[in-house]
């Protein structure tokens, strides 16, 4: 971890819909959770930010949660790219989709995802979600250093 | 060729030689005697008395040589006559005896008879009508084949040979008609001129019927041939092919033709790049080769310069042995022109078929396929702002809640109900779609641990269920697809609860039982039950027969369960009255 500008570091969100993106936010927010969210909008540009992470020029997030379904390049396509990376392989990510595919989760496991969430419809479920990713990914989770 | 001498004549001419010589003989020592005697015994004896004593004894004496001479003179011949009437006598009685009749013509018109062996009473002649002169021979020849026999006879005697064999008919008066094959010499005198004909006559209407027997047989045989299309050969190293008529015919030869070699065969008549054309070159080199063949079926065209296109299936049967190393085989050829024809159709129909199934599988996995993800999409695309509206309207209730008056917030909470029905719909959607995707497992399941599980995890919505009947013997098990059963069991019983909760005493039993050939699951309640008018309906996807208010849930659970239980083989009846309950039974194949 290098964090840039101090402060915990951030969580990377790959989100495409803005739905859900204005809810994660609310719900970090509502639990008064302090990681700071970086967003990228599509696969593409996720992409763009493994090159920055690795060079030091941006600070390294805690954890990646990933969506699937995602506009230029799919979601299994950036975890097996962070996975291939090699200042990157290491960064843990955590599949939040909507998909409850076995197909799907399944690939996700052997492309070296750490975990699996489906978004939950109920908003308190959904903020529960948001807690408990950060409280376990940025809070107990002991990254390698 | 003269003929030999008539043997009565010769008989006759012996008999008086033979007499002549014992009279002359006699006369030769009679005379001697007479001539020599008295005068030898004169210059022997001078004393009277005793002269005419040996007078008297040389008398004796005299009568005495010749009686000894007439018996040695007459005995040999006597004996010799004795001796052949013996012969003859078993000459006649062998004969009597035989099939074989001697018989002897006179070369005139009619051919009269002059003689005749003694059988000929039993053969149906009437020898003493023939020896008469009273019947000729002519008169008993069948009407069809005398003018040959007369020919031939007349032929015979002017040309000869004096030796030859007719075969012709006699209508006999007591045996009708009889076959004889006839041996016939002819006698000729010191000018050549016929004298006798002699002849045997040996009875063949037994051979003959055979003969004809057999012919109506090979008729019978080459027509069946002929009209089944199919050939017949044989070979052996030594004596090359026999071919049967219909095989000439087969390879558009004249049935008369001579059989071909191998090679030949092979060149002239077959097309050997066709079907089994190559294997069956090779046996038959094999075969000329000196090599008995396999015994095998194979299929070739017949050579196009023998005529349309013809098809020819050749078996060959196992080769026989025979002698020290040789062997030979036999086998057929068939026409299979039309079954070839007809084969050829069936399988060109059969590609056809199984090309149009490929194709309409494909259509339909395809669709399938696109079905599939359309509903995947749909149901992943209508939760994005399902989430949106629960997680606005929370915010909104929560940062906004105090600015609403109370119909305000029943409106708010609505609108969440509305988003978690929505929510259930879409995941049954799911499951519903996802029934065709999923891998079927076959596994052994002990059906009353799945229901008594099933039962646990349904207690908190529905308390009856800690109440249910378990009807399940402990041993009973099912080999089936673990998730598929699950989720039939589960609807089924949820069903019996949802529907059984406004009652009294709820009461729902699960039976189960093994039968011959499957297992019988039954979930029976005394809930509100449905008209049977609805028996099928209800298994249809989005059905349902009461109020959402009444009896929540999306309609999909039975659709579901008909969808689970088509995948497993299994078959579902229903069974209840409106107000008396409802029992569902599934049967799985075993």
């Amino acid at each position: 971890m290098t964090p840039a500008a101090g402060g915990p570091p951030p969580i990377f969100v790959v989100e495409d819909n803005p739905v859900d993106l204005d809810l994660m936010r609310h719900a970090f927010r509502r639990r008064r959770l302090s990681n700071p969210l970086t967003v990228a909008r599509d696969g593409e540009e996720a992409l763009g930010h493994l090159h920055r992470w690795g060079q030091g020029e941006e600070a390294e997030p805690a954890v990646v949660l990933l969506d699937i379904r995602l506009p230029r390049v799919d979601g299994l396509e950036v975890l097996k790219a962070i996975r291939a990376h090699p200042d990157c392989a290491r960064i843990p990510v955590v599949m939040l989709t909507s998909s409850a595919d076995d197909g799907d989760v399944r690939r996700a496991y052997e492309y070296g995802a750490n975990s699996y969430i489906v978004k939950p419809v109920d908003f308190d479920k959904f903020m529960e979600v948001a807690e408990q990713i950060e409280l376990y990914w940025c809070v107990l989770n002991q990254p390698p250093t | 060729m003269t003929g030999a001498k008539h043997p009565a004549m010769r008989m006759r001419h012996g008999a008086a030689m033979t007499a002549l010589g014992i009279t002359l003989t006699y006369l030769a020592v009679g005379l001697t005697w007479i001539a020599f005697s008295d005068q030898a015994l004169l210059a022997l004896v001078d004393d009277l008395e005793l002269l005419s004593r040996l007078q008297t004894w040389k008398g004796w004496a005299y009568v005495l040589v010749t009686a000894g001479l007439l018996f040695l003179l007459i005995h040999p011949s006597l004996a010799a006559r004795d001796r052949q009437a013996r012969e003859a006598r078993r000459v006649e009685r062998i004969l009597e005896h035989s099939p074989v009749l001697a018989i002897e013509w006179q070369a005139s018109p009619g051919w009269p008879v002059t003689y005749v062996s003694s059988n000929a009473e039993r053969w149906g002649l009437e020898r003493e009508a023939l020896l008469a002169g009273t019947s000729d021979y002519a008169s008993l020849i069948h009407h069809e084949d005398l003018p040959v026999i007369v020919e031939d006879v007349q032929h015979h005697i002017e040309q000869g040979p004096d030796e030859y064999t007719q075969i012709y008919r006699l209508v006999l008066p007591r045996r009708g008609v009889v076959w004889v094959e006839d041996r016939t010499w002819l006698s000729r005198d010191v000018h050549g001129q016929v004298t006798r004909i002699h002849g045997v006559l040996l009875d063949i209407t037994e051979r003959r019927h055979l003969e004809e027997e057999r012919e109506r047989q090979m008729e019978r045989l080459e027509r069946a041939e002929r009209d089944a299309g199919l050939g017949i050969w044989e070979y052996d190293p030594d004596n090359g092919f026999w071919w049967s008529e219909q095989l000439f015919r087969l390879l558009g030869h004249a049935p008369d033709s001579p059989e071909p070699d191998v090679p030949t065969l092979l060149q002239r008549d077959l097309d050997t790049a066709t079907a089994d054309g190559p294997r069956l070159a090779t046996a038959l080199r094999d075969m000329a080769a000196g090599t008995p063949p396999e015994r095998q079926c194979l299929q070739v065209r017949r050579h196009p310069s023998r005529g349309p296109e013809t098809w020819l299936r050749f078996s060959i049967q196992r080769p026989l042995r025979g002698g020290a190393d040789g062997w030979s085989v036999r086998g057929t050829a068939l026409d299979v022109t039309e079954l070839r024809q007809a084969e050829l159709e069936l399988r060109a129909l059969n590609a056809d078929l199984e090309r149009r199934v490929q194709q309409r599988t494909a259509e339909l996995q395809a669709a399938n396929q696109e079905l599939e993800s359309f509903s995947y999409a749909v149901s992943h695309d209508l939760k994005a702002p399902l989430r949106g509206i629960e997680g606005y309207s929370r915010l909104l209730e929560a940062d906004h809640g105090e600015r609403l008056n109370d119909e305000g917030r029943e409106f708010l909470t609505r609108i969440r109900e509305g988003v978690t029905q929505m929510n259930e719909l879409i995941g049954d959607l799911l499951a519903y779609s996802h029934m065709e995707r999923r891998p079927l497992e076959q596994r052994r399941i002990r059906v009353r641990e799945l229901v008594e599980e099933i039962l646990r995890n349904l207690e908190t919505e529905y308390p009856a269920a800690a109440t249910a009947t378990i009807d399940v013997p402990e041993e009973l098990e099912i080999e089936t697809d673990p998730d598929g059963l699950g989720l039939i069991l589960r609807n089924l019983l949820e069903n019996a609860f949802k529907f059984s909760a406004g009652r009294e005493r709820p009461q729902v039993r699960i039976r189960g039982q093994r039968r011959t050939g499957n297992v019988r699951l039954e979930v029976e309640d005394n809930g509100i039950g449905f008209s049977e008018a609805f028996q099928e309906r209800i298994f249809e996807i989005f059905q349902r027969l009461n109020r959402a208010e009444d009896y929540g849930g999306t309609g999909v659970g039975l659709a579901l369960v008909r969808r689970a239980a088509r995948r497993l083989d299994a078959r579902i009846e229903t069974q209840s009255r409106p107000d008396e309950g409802a029992t569902f039974r599934v049967e799985l194949p075993q």
